[in-house]
């Protein structure tokens, strides 16, 4: 829980040292690179100048002059490389690339699923954003040609504000929805009031919205300000992200969420053949100036992998996002066609891992996991589940969450994880023993669970088979479909689950706080211990990035140290497939983030 | 003859309710439940744990789950009546009239063009073996016929897949496009799934026209007619096929009843969105309103199809009266 | 009546006397309806290959080392699924699932639905209105959608499996059935029966049911092919068997995933081996309907 009076001090220190710094490294323009700074902790003890500059804003808050002070400020300079830019905005928008060509249409697949309907806000799934990315505009977007840097869609600038927890963001004009309403701040407060509504339920956009914003105040019809709960960086990345879109407030106001997708984005939403594909064509009048190059797009949605690869190679299909693509897949198609294909990784944010139930014996026992634990081996099952495509046993993964994460040189030498497994292995013997079961145990029937698909039902059944044969572990594996999985996972009802899901923010919260904090949402385990609670609280709350990062990488070492709930296994490595005449896309990380198609152009003489 | 039918239809509301209350009671015993999918998302839940019990709950008394199950049977036999079939819970904001009216005409187009083409092939066929009865035709012909009687057709798809993809490159079209919006592009989609279905409806069809042929060619009236003169021709197609037409009939148009249900594994390997397809995800998604009217749908359907041939028989067969 | 000498009742003469009028009528039935017996012998083949496959089967057929899907070769000769296992063993293995499968719900189903036929056939009334009632509402439901519900509630097993087929078969046995004790009904003999005071379950025992045993052993042999299929096709949707259990469907549908690098053998073998046991059995099922009760032939 946030203790405002508490913070509220640090974080007036904390804003001076932040606006102080910007001020001080940029001369008053700001930069278009991230800052990179270096990693060691440099102690300086400085004294300021103090800055008086009035800030008078038609702001009802109270105006922060800054009077004479002299502060010594301990000035500790991180390296935060990729993962959380903190740039703020050029104020241009990034040119289109050079050597678009106009027309075409793009066709492509996304790993489909089918939402419920067109209201994007509140659904759970990934599918839902990915039908609505074409349509819609964020504040803030990642730039599609530095990953490592945020750039400014619907706003053009932005600055911290001065109380210390809000940005304001300044929005461009002459920005008009696809029915010709114009865009407003109005329309970016009615997006997140609509969140901020203790009435209103998202799996998705509400948890980070409610955590994280406070308030959303218009100032005038082009600027609105929006008000963090606590100090902190998130809210740029997470602005940055798709699931915060922003939408019409003409259209809230009529209730038709999900019948219509009106956005102001660069594809008009045409229409949408229910399990069959969903077509956008060109919005001449988007606000990039020489955007978008495609006058259609046309996403299928197929999830057969066989139908896929046939209409691949017989272009029907020019672009394949896919998470579930086999290597054969991939091999199969760049025989078929040798130079007309490329195939482009990317991390994904899926991520597997494997659970206990510790309310079930004997897995309340932490000498049983940690055994299971250290048992386990996490390039056999990357090896057998996705045929070596992604990373073995981290519980961050350092191309996604930069350089919080623990390296994978540091994760390699980690108990569980490290090779060969001959010291593990009889650590892991040695507490069983200890435990109780020196010749391992038999669970009863029905209480390893899985999905029932071909991928979910191999995060069960390797494991099983690696303890089985490691430490005589064994368990009758029962597969069953999702509703019915849920379930039974919902109420505890299993002793050994698993798991894939993917992750929707760029911070370790997403993982931290979605699988291991005490009532996490996915933390079917019902695992705590009370050490890490302490870390988890404490960054939740902590104003001091510094201090957070530390704690995060204490976080994580506690998972391969001490004991955990959820057993990190892998994160997958996906590939899009793309057609050689398509150009201009671009991975952008998790991957709900990839389908907004408004650079991507279509050149069919190369 | 009145008193018959009228009878006949009075018993299609109470077995359709019957079928419709079987699979109701069947998918609220399944595990899960649309609430389960809604709060654990395809990927889980994001909130706390401990409010997800509190929004499953709150999510069950909006549904209605809670009620005692004989309630929400007569609350749908109610909006029944006034020509509701209920929401689709996996496509919010749609009826299930909606959501099964629009893959209906997909499956009919399936199912009509295979009975055309099954007709046309399989008749001639059965006759050919009839005539040619104990020859090596006929041997040809009954072998063949087994054959498709006792070959899976989701089977010979895959092969006709396998064989088309590896040895010609050629996969069907993905996507769909109507007859009527791009007709080559359905009619790529569909003449294999359609042929792959009429072997398999065709083929008991053929050994029903031979066995029903050589019954009939047996007899003495068409012994009389090649006595006094008439062609083959004339022969078999007028007098003995004639007589051959009720069971045959009868198999036609149980078929066309079964297909219209929704060839399901044709419809699932040849992604059609058809409703067979549609049950297959209902089912799934325990998306109770669609596959409550699915079954109705194709109970009324199967029923009036029975009705049908029933009465054709009484018409055809002055034989057979009804009482 | 000839006096029956002391030596022809001893128990090995009268066995011997039913074994050899056993051999002649099969020897009959061979002469008469070669595919019939054809189609028996390949029965009994494959009925002994379903019991003896753990020593046929060279691999474990869940012995997943993960390999790539190989071409036949002489070590594997169907060569393997995607996940290394031996589609030879697997399709040996998953005889046990689909032909036990198939032959053990058609006798469950099918003699239920006698049972109910004969029952409800014999008293009439009202309490053959509402059976049937319930009988027709179960036929007229698509069949393949009613073991699929049943499969997702019950959960998948090779029981459970061989329940929802029964189900299915329940109403076609129940108005076989029916339809010949109807017709029984009207005979003479069965009024005698009343007449002299016979209780209507002494009729019903001694009466009408040794007369369906002919239309009730033709309904098995008839259903036992359809009954494989449906066993296939819900294993190939992934709704019969257990995911990893080599059920022929289940096999075939890992085939139809791989359509580009699939070998063949995974393709062909488990399909023509559900195609020579449904073909085995309508063989065999036609040819018994032929001489059992030509009255039956579908009119």
């Amino acid at each position: 829980m946030v203790n405002y009076r508490r913070i509220q001090r640090l974080f007036v220190l904390f804003s001076l040292m932040l606006l102080l710094s910007v001020i001080v490294a940029c001369g008053g323009s700001a930069p278009a690179e991230p800052v990179v700074v270096e990693k060691e902790v440099v102690r300086e003890v400085i004294k300021e100048v103090p800055v008086i500059k009035e800030v008078i804003k038609e702001v009802p808050k109270e105006v922060i002059v800054e009077k004479e002070v002299i502060v010594e400020v301990v000035k500790e300079v991180i390296k935060i490389v990729a993962a959380t830019p903190v740039a703020v905005a050029t104020g241009k928008l990034a040119p289109p690339p050079a050597g678009g060509k106009f027309g075409g249409e793009l066709v492509l697949n996304s790993n489909p699923g089918e939402p419920r309907d067109l209201d994007f806000m509140t659904c759970g799934p990934g599918s839902c954003i990915r039908f609505a990315a074409p349509v819609y505009n964020t504040l803030v977007r990642i730039n599609p040609e530095n990953t490592n840097e945020i750039i400014g869609d619907l706003a053009s600038t932005w600055e911290p504000g001065d109380d210390g927890l809000s940005f304001i963001f300044h929005l461009r004009e002459g920005i008009k929805y696809h029915n010709g309403s114009p865009f407003s701040a109005a329309d970016v407060k009615a997006t997140f009031d609509r969140s901020l509504d203790p009435e209103f339920h998202s799996t998705r956009v509400e948890r980070h919205i409610k955590s994280l914003i406070k308030q959303v105040d218009i100032i005038d019809e082009n600027t609105v300000r929006i008000v963090q709960k606590s100090p902190g960086l998130l809210l740029i990345p997470t602005l940055a992200s798709n699931w915060m879109m922003i939408v019409s407030k003409g259209a809230l106001d009529q209730g038709a969420m999900g019948e219509e997708s009106i956005g102001t984005g660069a594809f008009k939403f045409v229409k949408w053949s229910r399990d069959v594909d969903v077509t956008y064509e060109r919005n001449s009048d988007y606000f990039e100036a020489g955007l978008p190059f495609l006058d259609r797009v046309r996403i299928i949605q197929v999830n057969d992998r066989a139908t896929l690869i046939g209409a691949m190679v017989s272009d029907q299909l020019n672009m394949w996002i896919s998470t579930n693509a086999r290597p054969n897949d991939i091999e199969r198609l760049e025989q078929q066609l040798g130079d007309k294909i490329t195939a482009i990784p990317f991390p994904t944010g899926v991520n597997n891992t494997f659970i206990f139930n510790t309310k079930r014996e004997p897995f309340d026992d932490i000498r049983v996991r940690r055994a299971i634990f250290l048992a386990l081996d996490r390039q056999d099952y990357l090896e057998k589940v996705w045929r070596g495509q992604g990373i073995a046993g981290a519980m961050l993964d350092p191309s996604i969450y930069g350089d919080v994460a623990l390296t994978l040189d540091q994760v390699n030498q980690m108990p569980g994880v490290r090779q060969p497994k001959d010291a593990d292995i009889a650590e892991a013997k040695r507490l069983m023993t200890e435990a109780g079961f020196p010749d391992g145990f038999t669970l009863d029937d029905n209480e390893c669970l899985g999905q029932n698909t071909s991928d979910g039902r191999l995060y069960v059944e390797v494991p099983i088979a690696q303890l089985r044969q490691v430490l005589n572990i064994d368990c009758k594996i029962v597969l069953q479909d999702r509703p019915a999985v849920f379930a039974r996972i919902a109420k505890g009802d299993f002793s050994l689950y698993g798991h894939g899901s993917g992750i929707q923010f760029k911070d370790p919260d997403s993982m931290f706080g979605l699988l291991l904090a005490p009532d996490a949402g996915r933390n079917w385990g019902k695992w705590e211990h009370p050490d890490f609670t302490k870390m988890y609280d404490e960054q939740l709350t902590s104003t001091d990035p510094a201090r957070r990062r530390e704690l995060h990488e204490q976080m994580q070492r506690f998972v391969y140290e001490v004991d955990t709930g959820h057993i990190p296994m892998t994160w997958r490595l996906a590939m899009t497939m793309v057609r050689s005449e398509v150009k201009g896309w671009h991975s952008l990380g998790p991957w709900f983030d990839h389908n907004r198609m408004d650079r991507v152009w279509i050149d069919k003489g190369s | 003859m009145y008193r018959y039918l009228v009878k006949r239809v009075l018993l299609f509301a109470p077995t359709a309710l019957i079928a419709v209350f079987i699979i109701f009671l069947i998918m609220k015993a399944a595990p899960g439940d649309i609430v389960t999918i809604l709060v654990y998302g395809e990927e889980g839940g994001s909130g706390p744990l401990s409010e997800s019990q509190a929004l499953e709950d709150k999510l069950r008394e909006e549904f209605g789950f809670n009620r005692p199950l004989v309630v929400q049977f007569s609350d749908w036999i109610k909006k029944l009546a006034q020509g509701d079939l209920g929401e689709s819970f996996a496509q919010r904001g749609r009826s299930s009239i909606t959501v099964i009216g629009e893959r209906f005409p997909r499956t009919l187009e399936l199912a009509l063009a295979t009975i055309i083409l099954t007709f046309v092939w399989s008749i001639p066929l059965g006759v050919l073996a009839a005539t040619k009865a104990d020859t090596w035709v006929d041997r040809t012909i009954q072998v063949l016929s087994l054959g498709g009687l006792s070959v899976p057709n989701f089977w010979v798809a895959t092969l006709a897949l396998i064989f088309l993809a590896q040895w010609l490159g050629w996969s069907p079209p993905i996507g769909w496009a109507s007859i009527v919006d791009d007709p080559w592009m359905n009619i790529k989609k569909m003449f294999i799934p359609v042929l792959i279905l009429s072997y398999s409806q065709g083929a008991p069809l053929v050994r029903l026209t031979r066995a029903q042929m050589m019954e009939v060619l047996r007899e003495d009236y068409v012994r009389t007619a090649r006595a006094k003169g008439m062609s083959e021709a004339v022969v078999i197609y007028q007098h003995a096929l004639r007589n051959s037409v009720i069971p045959i009939f009868t198999m036609l148009a149980w078929d066309l009843g079964r297909l219209v249900n929704g060839a399901v594994l044709i419809e699932v390997i040849f992604v059609i969105p058809g409703m067979g397809s549609l049950f297959v995800q209902a089912i799934a998604n325990r998306d109770f309103a669609v596959i409550q009217g699915l079954v109705l749908i194709n109970v009324m359907i199967m029923l009036l199809i029975n009705l049908v041939v029933d009465v054709m028989y009484g018409y055809l067969d002055p034989r057979i009266r009804y009482t | 009546m000839a006096i029956v000498e002391k030596k022809d009742t001893l128990p090995w003469a009268r066995a011997r006397d039913r074994l050899g009028v056993t051999a002649r009528t099969l020897g009959r039935f061979t002469r008469k309806k070669p595919l019939g017996m054809a189609g028996a012998v390949t029965i009994i083949i494959m009925g002994v290959v379903t019991i003896i496959a753990p020593l046929l089967a060279p691999y474990d057929p869940l012995d997943a080392s993960y390999l790539r899907s190989l071409p036949a070769s002489s070590d594997h000769w169907l060569g393997t699924d995607p996940l290394g296992r031996d589609v030879f063993s697997r399709v040996i293995m998953g005889s046990r699932i689909s032909m036990y499968v198939g032959v053990v719900s058609v006798l469950v189903g099918v003699t239920l639905g006698a049972m109910i036929g004969i029952v409800t056939g014999f008293l009439g009334g009202v309490v053959d209105l509402v059976v049937q009632r319930f009988v027709d509402a179960v036929m007229a439901f698509p069949g393949l959608i009613l073991a699929m519900a049943i499969m997702v509630t019950l959960g998948q097993s090779v029981n459970n499996v061989i329940f929802a087929i029964s189900i299915l078969l329940i109403p076609g046995g129940a108005r076989i059935i029916r339809g010949s004790v109807l017709s029984i009904k009207e005979q003479t003999y069965v009024d005698a029966a009343r007449a002299v005071g016979c209780t209507n379950l002494r009729i019903m025992f001694r009466h009408i049911f040794p007369n369906t045993i002919a239309p009730y052993i033709i309904l098995i042999s008839v259903s036992i092919g359809g009954a494989i299929i449906t066993e296939a096709s819900l294993s190939f949707l992934g709704m019969g068997a257990p995911p990893d259990a080599p059920s022929w469907g289940a096999i075939i549908n890992t085939a139809s995933k791989e359509l580009f690098s699939g070998g063949l053998g995974l393709a062909l073998g488990p399909g023509l081996a559900i195609a020579l046991a449904v073909f085995a059995f309508n063989l065999l099922g036609d040819a018994l309907r032929d001489t059992l009760d030509p009255r039956l032939r579908q009119r």
